[in-house]
């Protein structure tokens, strides 16, 4: 038996797939593609097929992971065309290899942003402080407020009078984890009163990276 | 543009993706090579309306030929509805995101009488006129098929054409009409004219309805060429109809999301409440080996985990244990759960319980319908108590600890004695499983009661029946909440006010229209859903419309009053329902169509079992 991890992206109107939805998506790909797939053992025998790093509904990505285990060897460059053959729509297969890093050793991810707002020159201002505020929802503590700055890298920032673009890493781990939205949360709620508002958002998770700054894969 | 206008609005909604389209066997074309574009409305959200067999089978039929192309078409839940409308956004067909105003034809699909206010909605959503005689010959012809076409008056005045019966040969035919009149430049008019030259075609604007002075129909007289009255159409022989080889599987959560096959057509049995019975006559199977085909293709093609046996009754199936031996080899090597709803009580065996094993054991659901056999024969549900305890035994010995029983208030001739027998069941059922040897675990058992609202319907043998009135069926839910105290067992019923609402729609006229329109303009809709169903409001709309709901709902017909559906022919005749009426109230019970035919009327059609040798 052999585990493979499947990199795919999801873009344009696959965005609106949950997640759940998603994990049936793959799993009937998988299905009608006839990869000979491991089934759990137990009460409920299901399609082994395990998702790293949910993402957001409506966040755009280049780097989805799905790892599943195969009961015979088949040479990557199939398992990419069989599958590939079986979906569409935005969901697109991009590798096929055997897993390197525990989805425990995922730290940060990376995102382009491209924000429409009527004044982006105060959002620029505001990203490129030297604190950045957001409010956080903790299931026992309730909504706290955190700086986040000390743990985000900011790659690029260019804008113009409507867009605003960022390139942008954000912790992303078991332990840590923002979601970019928080911040344009943080925005458009300090400045609320200044009838400053975001028009429309796309993001777009482009990486994963690990603990030791690799490319995760 | 639209998409740049829905990624707008749609983070902002529940459930986007049933807005996106886009899913894995969906049907796009280049419109510039289409001749029709055919919208197909499901009168209810994207999460209900994809697990309707009949969509998928009129799309994939209408979408085989080269140059008509088929979309979906859903009502959109309210956020999102507020939204469009906002943003003016109409209607759009969910392949193509082109708004169905510009389609050729629009046809509806009427799958309860609580979806109607959703069809004027989304009329409205798609800027296409409400009223049928407001459309000119730039809007789409506006049709509708399905299981209310039977009574479709309440809505006349908001459809253009009606289809009666099985929809795979006559939709074809139109369809090929509709190109002829649109290369010819028919006006409208013309094309509704010439429409119900074809059987099972119904057009009614051309169909006067006058009134006595007690407000029952005096006489439908039809205008001009139009058939005094229109037949409905079957499809003799299923192995030959269309049935789609692939299914569109959605990303969105559905109910009832696995691949279907139709067993058979039709019922047998004959029970005398149950609408579809009489209305899908005559009893027609599919052989065995296009079945085990059609499972294995729909499962290639979709990737499903599951596959359902669909029927009004599919242990009838004559070759079911054949059947289901070759499918559980199939299914159980690709890891598929084989599902067979609507098992009856008295086909059930261990037979057929050991081959459906890789069923989860969720539960079994039996419906007696009436707690007395006097109450059962009454309604000719031939089921004896020896035969559902039997049944019962038979599900706790394999396993089973979970149990659904489904009955029916405000049957006619019903007693209070007769409910009682309810609570006596339910007890025997319980003392059954506690006498028979533990199967190791320590379950105990679920019993749980299903308590709907007899609705009399049009062209079963109690269309004459006046539904019991709410205070009375209230008392009952009381008796039987006091008669049923064992904490092993759970009580539930269906809400008493909305079963009065389908029971007024169902055998309503065509004075009915003005309120549903009232209705729809004070801001009902999704009218089949609990959250959303307002009765106060429905109550005022009948009262200034000046109706009486209890005309409709609580009144008792004579035999030879003339109902609105009297010009609609689904081949059952008048003097069998008269009959089995009579029957059902010296409480005889009549025989099944296999056993013996009982001249129903089915049989001039000449299909199905009325022509096998029995």
């Amino acid at each position: 038996m052999k585990s493979v991890r499947i990199k795919f992206s999801k873009l344009s109107t696959a965005k609106y797939i949950s997640h759940l939805d998603l994990s049936r998506c793959m799993q009937r790909a998988i299905k009608r593609a006839a990869l000979p797939v491991w089934y759990t053992e137990g009460f409920n025998p299901h399609m082994y097929v395990n998702f790293l790093s949910p993402l957001s509904l409506g966040t755009e990505s280049l780097c989805e992971f799905m790892d599943i285990r195969l009961l015979e060897d088949i040479e990557p460059e199939e398992i990419i065309s069989r599958l590939s053959s079986q979906l569409q729509g935005g969901l697109n297969i991009i590798s096929c290899a055997s897993p390197m890093y525990k989805n425990t050793e995922i730290e940060s991810a990376q995102y382009e942003i491209t924000v429409k707002c009527n004044d982006t020159k105060e959002l620029a201002k505001f990203i490129s402080a030297d604190k950045l505020e957001v409010k956080k929802q903790r299931k026992k503590h309730g909504e706290y407020v955190i700086d986040i700055k000390p743990t985000i890298i900011i790659d690029k920032l260019n804008f113009d009078e409507n867009k605003l673009f960022i390139d942008i890493n954000l912790p992303s781990g078991v332990h840590e984890s923002i979601n970019p939205s928080l911040i344009f949360e943080a925005f458009e709620a300090s400045y609320a009163d200044k009838n400053v508002t975001i028009d429309s958002m796309q993001i777009l998770r482009t990486n994963l990276f690990c603990e030791n700054g690799k490319e995760f894969r | 543009m639209l998409q740049e206008k829905l990624d707008k609005i749609l983070l902002k909604v529940n459930k986007p993706s049933r807005y996106t389209g886009g899913e894995v066997n969906a049907v796009i074309k280049d419109k510039s090579k289409v001749d029709v574009r055919y919208a197909f409305c499901f009168p209810d959200t994207y999460d209900i309306g994809m697990s309707h067999l009949g969509l998928k089978i009129l799309y994939s039929l209408i979408n085989s030929k080269e140059n008509y192309w088929c979309e979906r078409v859903f009502a959109p839940w309210i956020d999102m509805e507020e939204l469009m409308r906002k943003h003016s956004i109409p209607l759009y067909g969910l392949e193509s995101f082109d708004p169905i105003i510009d389609f050729d034809v629009i046809g509806f699909t009427l799958q309860y009488e609580l979806s109607y206010t959703n069809i004027l909605n989304m009329l409205d959503l798609a800027g296409i006129p409400v009223y049928a005689s407001e459309r000119d010959d730039s809007h789409p012809i506006v049709m509708a098929g399905g299981p209310c076409a039977c009574n479709p008056e309440p809505i006349t005045d908001f459809i253009d054409l009606i289809v009666l019966g099985d929809g795979e040969e006559v939709t074809l035919e139109w369809l090929a009409l509709y190109e002829q009149s649109k290369r010819e430049g028919w006006s409208r008019k013309e094309l509704i004219k010439r429409s119900v030259e074809i059987e099972g075609i119904y057009a009614p604007s051309l169909y006067d309805i006058s009134y006595n002075a007690d407000d029952t129909v005096k006489a439908i007289t039809p205008q001009g060429d139009a058939p005094k009255s229109v037949k409905k159409r079957i499809v003799k022989d299923l192995d030959k109809a269309f049935y789609p080889e692939k299914f569109i599987v959605p990303y969105a959560q559905t109910v009832f999301d696995r691949a279907t096959v139709e067993v058979l057509r039709g019922c047998i049995r004959g029970c005398r409440f149950c609408q579809a019975g009489y209305l899908y006559r005559p009893y027609r199977e599919r052989s065995r080996g296009n079945l085990v085909g059609q499972v294995k293709s729909l499962c290639e093609n979709t990737g499903y985990e599951e596959v359902s046996l669909s029927s009004l009754s599919t242990s009838d199936y004559g070759e079911i244990e054949q059947l289901l031996s070759e499918l559980v080899d199939y299914t159980e090597e690709e890891r598929i759960n084989l599902s067979m709803p609507s098992m009856r009580i008295d086909s059930f065996s261990k037979e057929l319980l050991d081959k459906v094993k890789s069923v989860r054991k969720s539960g079994l659901t039996f419906a007696p319908e009436a707690g007395s056999q006097r109450l059962r024969d009454v309604i000719n549900k031939n089921i004896t108590e020896e035969e559902i305890l039997s049944s019962c035994k038979i599900a706790f010995e394999g396993g089973y600890s979970s149990v659904k029983l489904y009955f029916m208030l405000g049957l006619p001739t019903e007693t209070d004695e007769d409910l009682a027998e309810i609570e006596v069941l339910s007890r025997k059922i319980i003392d059954l499983f506690y006498s028979l040897p533990r199967r190791g675990n320590n379950k105990g058992i679920q019993l749980s009661i299903s308590l709907s609202t007899f609705v009399p319907k049009p062209f079963t043998p109690f269309e004459f029946e006046p539904q019991d009135s709410e205070e009375r069926i209230a008392e009952k839910q009381k008796l039987l909440t006091n008669l049923i105290r064992s904490r092993k067992i759970s009580l539930s019923w269906n809400d008493v006010k909305t079963s009065r609402l389908e029971a007024t729609l169902a055998r309503g006229d065509r004075r009915l229209n003005k309120a549903i329109y009232a209705a729809w303009k004070s801001g009902c809709v999704f009218d089949s859903w609990s959250e959303c169903l307002d009765t106060n409001k429905w109550e005022k709309v009948f009262k200034e419309c000046e109706l009486d709901p209890a005309f409709y709902a609580n009144r008792k017909r004579e035999y030879n009053e003339v109902m609105p559906w009297s010009h609609l022919d689904y081949m059952v005749s008048r003097e069998f329902l008269i009959s089995e009426n009579i029957a059902a109230y010296e409480g005889k019970t009549t025989l099944n169509c296999r056993e013996h035919c009982t001249n129903c009327g089915v049989a001039k059609m000449q299909g199905g079992i009325c022509v096998e040798k029995r």
